[in-house]
């Protein structure tokens, strides 16, 4: 049985729509993220599920149990602020036993959960301490802490590691998914850091404008987008305007700007059809200087930029365009700045999209 | 620039500075403690007044403790009272958004700038007569008496219907802004983890807001043991010391008054500084543990809490706004309502003696008195406002740009606390004949006390609309562009205030109008509308009373509405 379903839910604020005719099912268990620019409706999302907003339309399940109309207060649901929300005038222990007491549980089995809790989050230590004497990540898990000793089965987590830095960022959000998994939960986390939605979800929902655009596995995600602005969004491409010459039996040829022409493993497309091509850049290889053909797009190295274990090329081709490729900085062909070569683009690592009625620019738009 | 024009400068800098001060000293500070000062100079006379008086012992002071108490108990009373009925209200105000909300505080503003004899007056019909509520309930009397006391505390119920009136906007007022401040994601939180609304606000809202709600609270204390012209037209024969210091100066008991004023003045002070301090200490209250959690009941409370949370949902708002309604807009509608059914003649008895219009132009001719006080209270709002305005902008400024800026301000809060009545006196003891002898009672010597209070009526709007927006970085933007500070202010921030200062403006103009307490102290012969209506109610010319009430409240609406419209936007 899902944990969590949403059906057809709407939010609008006046003029507009936050959260449009979204549909969603969450898995018991599930560590799900929703991902997306900011304005892109999923912390609204979050906060219908929470019960801190009610919907226009559409209906909320948390298990078997529809919840559209309960107070949050009577969902029984576990929330993690982004900036953690710790009451300030209460110590770490009183914050944690906080959902405890106000459910009026006996005071054995308060202590109990709220020293397990403290005590997975390793600051069993600090429970006398205030708030302000914590550090940025003490006070996020204390945050976790408290909401998990609510006992609950399933956790909202609002862009909980946007307020840390860098380091701990990287750090806690293994530590946030180690703990879920382990105490057996369901979350459901918001973010725009694809990267982190990527290291640490079981599934994520792309959401854009209200709408969600995709959802999937990291990988799926990330090898199949269905849409130009997921492959942009998610990871990089460099993205190719130009259309369909031809379509044979199982892939078609399709012209880019100034003519050079391209083989794609798509037949889904009529002749003529304006299309979008992506490609990213560690499936972009680079090749000694040739012609123009099927396989070789020729062009000038631009720029080189070392990034660590990597060396990012950028080739003005011979059409203009410009491409960009990461190679590791061990392979044997390495090329200079001013260097005519060519690059070879591998077919089945292309996605070939329909051109959209926007525009390119809109159409990846991160907003 | 070259050096001279600089010096010049800087020396026209320092001796505006200077200037401002000394008005600030002279006209606004010195009246206020003045009457503190005479109490320790004139120690032997008053002691002998007051304490060992050949006739009658120590009477008097007798007396001064009687009315103490008796102001005292009101003000506990009506702050117990605000609070209850005081804080659904603010939380209501700092919130939600509902259709009315605008009215609402209006509503809950009005009883800051109505003058507050005729509110008295309104207050009194309302409840004892049979053209208020006795009447509209179908009654043939009023509901109650003038003498009537609430059971129990044995408090005359007009008095605590007009205290609470006058005292409930700086409980709500104070209590929303800190509520507007607390981050509300705290309750959010809390209610995540299963706490009902009574119980977030007991455990996690009341003791964040506690510094709002106590500041908010001393205040409306002040303000009630201050206050003076309402009580005065609905007091009947019960005195509290605000009145008792109007009727001792009437008969010559100077002594005596002064002492119970100054009293009255350290008391307010000893309220408001320390509040001041606690308020800018940013210093938080750390309630660990729920100390109704030690003696058990939290148990019963959480559930009493989720009961009342979850079944009786808007009781409080729906209580507290029938407590408002029925203390202020009730009042204001039934005065404005009865000169019409009064207008030829009385209408119960049929009377054309007990008519508006033959009590103003018939032989007692209250039209005249009524013309020349409406000439004197318009002139003394116009000058002192003007006056006034002339000290409070350049001190706006001067409060903005000099740390000492923010004891000027709290000690701005001070004539708006202390007792009017003991204000006036401290006033008259100063400049008049007692004291400097430069200015005899009359219309110079109100304007005077009009001043002390104006000041601060006009400095904070403009001090709130000054840090509520861009100003300060406009200025610094033209300061970096070379203007100096003084240029920046004058070419800048001035005109971009306008609307703040005519705020102010309209609010001191409005406060003037209707300010009866202090006045009543200073005036002399020169009566002002206001103080017109105390001698009309003492004369019993009710309808006359009630004319003039009406007439003064009716302004004072429309000049209200005019300060909305300007602080609105």
């Amino acid at each position: 049985m899902p944990d969590v379903r949403l059906i057809n839910v709407t939010k609008t604020f006046g003029k507009i729509i936050a959260v449009d005719h979204v549909s969603l099912q969450v898995s018991d268990r599930e560590y799900v993220t929703l991902l997306g620019p900011s304005g892109c409706g999923k912390t609204t999302t979050l906060r219908l599920i929470a019960g801190l907003a009610e919907p226009d339309e559409g209906e909320i399940y948390i298990g078997d149990k529809l919840v559209t109309g309960l107070p949050p207060e009577d969902r029984e649901v576990g929330f993690v602020f982004q900036n953690y929300a710790l009451f300030p005038h209460m110590n770490l222990w009183d914050n944690t036993t906080y959902g405890p007491r106000v459910r009026a549980w006996e005071e054995e089995r308060t202590k109990r959960i709220a020293n397990e809790m403290l005590g997975l989050v390793r600051l069993a230590e600090r429970k006398d301490a205030f708030p302000h004497e914590l550090s940025g990540g003490m006070q996020q898990r204390a945050g976790l802490a408290r909401a998990l000793s609510a006992g609950t089965n399933l956790l909202l987590l609002d862009e909980p590691l946007g307020a840390l830095d860098a380091r701990i960022r990287t750090e806690l959000r293994y530590e946030l998914r180690r703990l879920v998994k382990d105490l057996g939960l369901t979350a459901i986390h918001v973010t725009h850091d694809q990267e982190e939605a990527m290291t640490i979800s079981d599934k994520i929902v792309v959401m854009r404008r209200g709408a969600i655009e995709q959802i999937g596995t990291p990988e799926q995600l990330y090898l199949t987008p269905k849409t130009p602005f997921i492959a942009n969004f998610i990871g990089e491409s460099n993205f190719f305007e130009g259309s369909i010459t031809k379509v044979s039996r199982e892939t078609s040829i399709v012209e880019l700007r100034g003519g050079l022409l391209i083989k794609v493993n798509s037949t889904m497309w009529k002749e003529g059809e304006r299309v979008i091509i992506a490609v990213r850049p560690e499936n972009v290889e680079l090749e000694s200087y040739a012609p123009a053909n099927l396989s070789f797009l020729p062009g000038v190295v631009e720029r080189i930029r070392f990034m660590g274990g990597i060396l990012r090329y950028e080739i003005r081709l011979v059409n203009d365009d410009i491409v960009t490729s990461r190679m590791p900085i061990e392979v044997e062909k390495k090329f200079e700045v001013g260097e005519k070569m060519a690059v070879t683009l591998d077919s089945a690592k292309i996605h070939v999209y329909r051109y959209p009625k926007e525009g390119l620019r809109e159409a990846i738009k991160v907003e | 620039m070259p050096l001279e024009a600089f010096e010049k400068r800087t020396i026209i800098t320092k001796t505006a500075l200077f200037a401002v001060l000394a008005s600030f000293l002279v006209f606004v500070l010195m009246p206020t403690i003045y009457i503190v000062s005479f109490t320790f100079t004139r120690w032997e006379e008053i002691y002998s007044e007051v304490f060992a008086n050949p006739i009658i012992a120590s009477e008097n002071w007798f007396q001064i403790q009687r009315v103490l108490l008796f102001s005292f108990r009101i003000a506990l009373f009506t702050i117990a009272f605000d609070f209850i009925f005081g804080i659904p209200l603010a939380y209501l105000l700092a919130h939600k958004r509902f259709v009315g909300k605008g009215i609402l505080e209006d509503i809950i503003t009005l009883p800051l700038v109505i003058p507050t004899s005729g509110f008295g007056f309104a207050t009194l019909i309302t409840w004892t007569t049979v053209s208020g509520l006795g009447g509209v309930l179908g009654f043939k009397s009023g509901l109650l008496n003038l003498a009537d006391r609430i059971p129990l505390i044995n408090i005359p119920f007009l008095i605590f219907a007009v205290h609470v009136g006058l005292t409930l906007p700086y409980v709500v007022l104070t209590i929303r802004a800190k509520l507007q401040e607390l981050d509300p994601v705290f309750e959010v939180a809390s209610r995540t983890l299963g706490a009902v609304s009574l119980t977030t606000f007991r455990r996690i809202v009341f003791p964040l807001a506690l510094p709002g709600i106590f500041s908010g609270l001393v205040l409306a204390f002040a303000r009630s043991l201050g206050e003076t012209g309402a009580t005065m037209v609905v007091a009947g024969v019960s005195t509290t010391a605000s009145i008792a210091i109007v009727r001792w100066v009437f008969e010559f008991k100077f002594a005596t008054a002064s002492f119970l004023g100054c009293l009255l003045v350290v008391i307010a002070w000893a309220l408001i500084l320390p509040v001041e301090i606690l308020l800018r200490r940013k210093r938080r209250l750390s309630i660990s543990r729920s100390p109704l959690q030690a003696i058990g009941i939290e148990g019963q409370l959480l559930s009493m809490e989720k009961f009342v949370s979850r079944r009786l949902h808007y009781v409080k708002e729906v209580a507290s706004i029938t407590v408002i309604v029925l203390m202020v807009v009730v009042p204001i509608v039934i005065v404005l309502n009865s000169i019409f059914p009064y207008w030829f003649r009385d209408p119960y008895t049929g009377r054309f003696e007990g008519g508006v219009i033959y009590q103003l132009f018939g032989p007692s001719n209250y039209f005249g008195a009524l013309s020349r006080a409406t000439l004197t209270s318009f002139a003394v709002a116009a000058v002192s406002t003007y006056i006034a305005a002339c000290i409070a902008i350049p001190l706006v400024y001067v409060i903005e740009r000099y740390r000492f800026g923010t004891i000027i301000r709290s000690i701005l809060k001070i004539p708006l606390i202390v007792p009017t009545s003991a204000l006036g006196l401290s006033v008259l003891l100063l400049w008049g004949p007692r004291g400097l002898g430069m200015v005899n009672p009359g219309i110079w010597l109100i304007i005077l006390t009009h001043i002390v209070f104006s000041v601060p009526v006009i400095v904070e709007p403009t001090i709130a609309a000054y840090e509520g927006s861009e100003i300060q970085s406009y200025e610094e933007s033209a300061r970096t562009l070379g203007a100096t500070s003084y240029d920046a202010a004058e070419t800048i921030s001035l005109p971009l205030l306008k609307r703040g200062i005519l705020a102010g403006v309209i609010l001191s103009f409005t406060h003037s109008l209707g300010e009866t307490g202090a006045t009543f102290i200073v005036m002399g012969s020169d009566l002002t509308v206001p103080t017109l209506v105390v001698n009309m109610v003492e004369a019993l010319a009710i309808p006359a009373a009630l004319f003039s009430s009406a007439y003064l409240i009716a302004i004072s609406l429309v000049l209200l509405a005019v300060f909305r419209f300007l602080t609105r936007r």
